[in-house]
């Protein structure tokens, strides 16, 4: 090589070079590599490990180059920090010249490596937000499982004390309807059929079903207050002394008087209460007139008439649903309101109704 | 007889676990919580003693790998030595582990090995996951049963126990011993 042609050549394009023999020691005809590395000026002779750390455990390997057992070895992108941060490739070359075996090459690879070092730096950055982003979502994920479970299991406890209120409620008004039964066992399932007959008045109507199960409730609880009455007053056959009946005319105020504490979702107590006026004001115990009535109350009233008209007692005979239904029709408009009467009507009479 | 010797050891690991902190953390006592990606190789020396032996570390700090940049290889030829390292809070760097350790181990099969789980201050001492990294579990599982450190380059925590441990292991494999 001739260094005052190739030197400049070498230096413009990154390539520095020194000799090695087979004791492994450098041999530098010039400065150029030192100054690259930023080590002090070479000696003439010094050992490939004191420049180059980055061959110590590799001697034997470099060796075989030496040797000419193999053509090459090389370490790439070394990075160093000297006075700047510098990357290059080492080469050390099965290459005869000037007596030497093998030369050392380095090839200043900085330019290209710091632009590249720029984008796995964003890529590096990108993916670590992406990973964070992940964990993050796993987290997330994490908590929102938890959170449905404690959902689920809230509403199932939620619906487990519900049905169990359900249960409660329902018990509770068998055992008020059962208590009056024991009293008066003659009229045994006349709450139960006025509360069927009702509901499905009120739902022929196109009431709400809201509105018809707390009609419905109230049938099986509209006679409530007779448990105040003397049972024989309510089985005397034929008419009753007028202060016996004025005995069990008490009882919707009775039933009011039993229901009103209880907190039911509809104003039961208030249609039980009712449930005997008249839309002319000949009921009792107010004597109210139409719209003082409320509608559940009058419904209860037309299903009480039909049911007690409609079925036998042991203590007289039924004049049959035809005879109550001629009946609540004379009485349309007058005692009974109309739209009530002919739902009732309409069911027995078109829609097959039966208590069966 | 004291001895002299230099031992090459390749800090190994994905990207971003902290190889690059250890080392800084270990040979200068510096510690940059500003993320810098290693590119290619450096090469830091340290002189440690043990037991009047005079022992040179060659720490190879490489570029953190990924399934787009594998490890170079050629790097860990000649390593006595290895340190895997993993991020305590990177799930993914943590499942690496076995790949590290599986090529490490096909290059060079009798290099000492341990392994470093990083940035334990970000990490809470009640973590469920911190428990199961410390369980024998776990350490069986993985390739030659490696001895693990639970290691902040941040606080400094039991860094210079990961290299003297390495440089003990070594030691220990070393014919000379």
């Amino acid at each position: 090589m001739n260094d005052e042609f190739f030197l400049p050549l070498f230096k413009r394009f990154g390539l520095y070079y020194a000799m090695i023999d087979s004791d492994l020691l450098l041999h530098f005809e010039n400065d150029a590599m030192c100054e690259f590395l930023s080590v002090k000026p070479c000696l003439k002779q010094v050992h490939i490990s004191d420049v180059f750390s980055e061959v110590i455990g590799l001697e034997d390997e470099i060796r075989t180059v030496v040797k000419g057992e193999k053509n090459e070895f090389s370490i790439r992108r070394i990075n160093r920090s000297c006075s700047q941060e510098i990357f290059f490739n080492l080469y050390i070359l099965n290459h005869s010249y000037k007596g030497y075996q093998a030369i050392v090459v380095v090839r200043d690879i900085t330019n290209e490596l710091l632009v590249y070092h720029s984008l796995q730096q964003s890529r590096n950055e990108i993916q670590l937000l992406q990973n964070e982003l992940i964990e993050k979502n796993r987290d997330l994920d994490r908590i929102n499982r938890d959170l449905e479970e404690k959902v689920e299991l809230r509403t199932k406890q939620y619906h487990e004390s519900s049905d169990l209120a359900k249960r409660l409620f329902i018990q509770t008004v068998n055992s008020l309807t059962y208590a009056l039964e024991l009293r008066d066992p003659y009229t045994t399932g006349h709450q139960q059929r006025v509360a069927i007959l009702a509901s499905a008045i009120a739902a022929h109507m196109g009431l709400d079903e809201d509105t018809v199960e707390g009609i419905r409730i109230a049938g099986l609880l509209h006679d409530i207050g007779k448990i105040y009455v003397p049972s024989e007053f309510l089985t005397k056959p034929g008419i009753l002394p007028e202060e016996e009946y004025n005995v069990i005319k008490t009882h919707p105020l009775r039933g009011f008087e039993i229901l009103k504490e209880i907190e039911f979702p509809w104003p039961v107590a208030s249609f039980v209460l009712q449930h005997h006026e008249k839309i002319n004001g000949s009921g009792y115990p107010y004597g109210l007139e139409n719209n003082e009535i409320r509608l559940e109350a009058k419904i209860l009233c037309v299903a009480d008439v039909v049911e007690a008209m409609g079925t036998n007692r042991p203590y007289r005979i039924s004049p049959g649903i035809k005879e109550a239904l001629r009946e609540i029709g004379r009485h349309r408009g007058i005692r009974y309101d109309p739209a009530v009467v002919d739902s009732c009507c309409d069911l027995f009479r078109n829609k097959n109704f039966s208590w069966d | 007889m004291p001895e002299e010797y230099k031992w090459k050891v390749v800090m190994l690991g994905d990207f971003a676990v902290g190889k690059t902190s250890l080392v800084r953390r270990f040979v200068y006592d510096e510690f940059s919580d500003s993320y810098l990606t290693t590119v290619g190789v450096k090469v830091t020396k340290k002189d440690i003693f043990i037991e009047q032996d005079n022992i040179s570390l060659l720490l190879w700090d490489i570029a953190g790998s990924d399934r787009f940049s594998p490890v170079t290889p050629e790097y860990l030829r000649g390593a006595s030595g290895a340190i895997v390292v993993a991020d305590l809070t990177r799930g993914s760097s943590i499942d690496s582990i076995r790949t590290h350790l599986d090529l490490i181990l096909s290059i060079n099969p009798s290099a000492g090995i341990v392994v470093a789980l990083n940035k334990l201050d970000l990490v809470k001492k009640s973590d469920e996951r911190l428990a199961y990294m410390k369980s024998d579990e776990f350490r069986n599982g993985l390739s030659g049963s490696p001895l693990i450190h639970f290691t902040s380059a941040m606080s400094g925590e039991n860094v210079e126990e990961l290299f003297l441990s390495i440089a003990e292991k070594i030691r220990k494999a070393s014919p000379d011993e």
